[in-house]
């Protein structure tokens, strides 16, 4: 009975974890083409706050450059 | 794209920045003297329905955009600060969060990311076979569709923006917002008033002339607002347009979608149904 429970908690604890699963959509919309990324958010967050505003000051602004060869808009 | 197109493009965004000065006159005859570049106030409309979206590519490396609330659980900002358009990457959705009233290292609230969606047209499907220029222009043509919507997790706290579509001819000036590093490490929020002008660079495409070399990186998807007011009001604080880009060539000036009704408006409606198959 105990490994039972044991494996049960493990099953539903791997289910969250596997909880960030995202699809691509591709639809006509209103006759409008539209393309998009579904997520499934975390049910509660498991990174702390004073690690997402860490994330936050840690980022790199994104570069609004015009798009020269060999160059992206997101300064990679 | 080849320094004619842009040539041209300028040259007619100064024809037409000519005649909104006339309109700037005389709305400074009427004592409506344009509002000088300064910090802004996330505390106060409409800057506190305005924060920082923080999201991460497939290599782990961390970029920051500026996004607003449009709808009480819908965010408008740059197609390129959900896409890497040039190799069709989706950032993950469970690494982008959003910070609202992002200032000096602290948001008032933070939202996790449930769906993000653009207009087809930001993600050009280019053949295989497609020469040099035919790509070059593909990827010029995308920019006229670089906008984004993201579905939240739990409503704003603060409120959000309205939005106009298909406003030519109606808003002659307008205020650029958002987190430039270039300023105060893009941890303030800052407001830039600007002369708005049509690019002949891309049909759909407008230009914000306000004169600052430094609302640059970071800036990215922040909005651009007619009618900007501390206080709500009907019809204050529009947003018009968003940030696309800049070019180094042209420091002041910022590119941006012209917003039609037609598209806007599905992917907002597509958008705030969760993004349905």
């Amino acid at each position: 009975m105990h490994r039972m429970s044991a494996c049960l908690i493990v099953a539903l604890t791997g289910a969250f974890a596997v909880s960030a699963h995202a699809e691509t959509r591709a639809v006509s919309w209103q006759g409008q083409a539209i393309e998009a990324n579904v997520g499934q958010p975390t049910r509660g967050l498991d990174i702390s706050r004073e690690d997402l505003l860490r994330m936050a000051r840690e980022a790199v602004p994104a570069t609004p450059a015009y798009p020269l060869p060999k160059t992206t808009h997101t300064g990679q | 794209m080849s320094i004619y197109r842009w040539l041209a493009g300028l040259a007619a965004a100064i024809a037409l920045s000519a005649i909104a000065a006339n309109t700037i006159a005389a709305a400074q005859d009427n004592q409506q003297k344009p509002e000088p570049l300064i910090a802004g106030n996330p505390a106060v409309p409409p800057l506190k329905w305005v924060g920082l979206l923080v999201f991460q590519n497939a290599k782990g490396q961390t970029f920051s955009c500026t996004a607003q609330f449009i709808a009480p659980k819908v965010l408008l900002t740059a197609a390129h600060c959900v896409r890497d358009n040039t190799t069709g990457e989706w950032y993950d959705t469970s690494k982008m969060f959003f910070f609202l009233q992002y200032q000096n290292d602290n948001a008032s609230d933070i939202y996790q990311v449930v769906c993000t969606g653009h207009l087809a047209g930001w993600a050009p499907k280019i053949a295989a076979n497609a020469t040099d220029d035919e790509k070059e222009a593909a990827t010029d043509n995308a920019f006229q569709y670089d906008y984004a919507m993201i579905l939240v997790n739990h409503e704003s706290i603060t409120g959000h923006f309205t939005f106009e579509t298909d406003w030519l001819g109606k808003h002659p000036t307008a205020v650029q917002i958002g987190y430039p590093g270039a300023i105060e490490g893009g941890m303030i929020i800052q407001r830039d008033p600007g002369v708005l002008a049509l690019s002949l660079s891309r049909p759909n495409e407008i230009i914000l002339m306000h004169a600052n070399p430094n609302m640059t990186e970071g800036t990215s998807g922040g909005a651009w607002v007619a009618n900007f007011d501390t206080q709500e009001k009907p019809d204050e604080n529009v947003i018009i347009g968003v940030t696309s880009f800049g070019n180094g060539s042209w420091p002041g000036v910022t590119f941006g979608p012209y917003l039609r009704q037609e598209g806007f408006g599905s992917l907002f409606d597509y958008v705030s149904k969760g993004c349905p198959k």
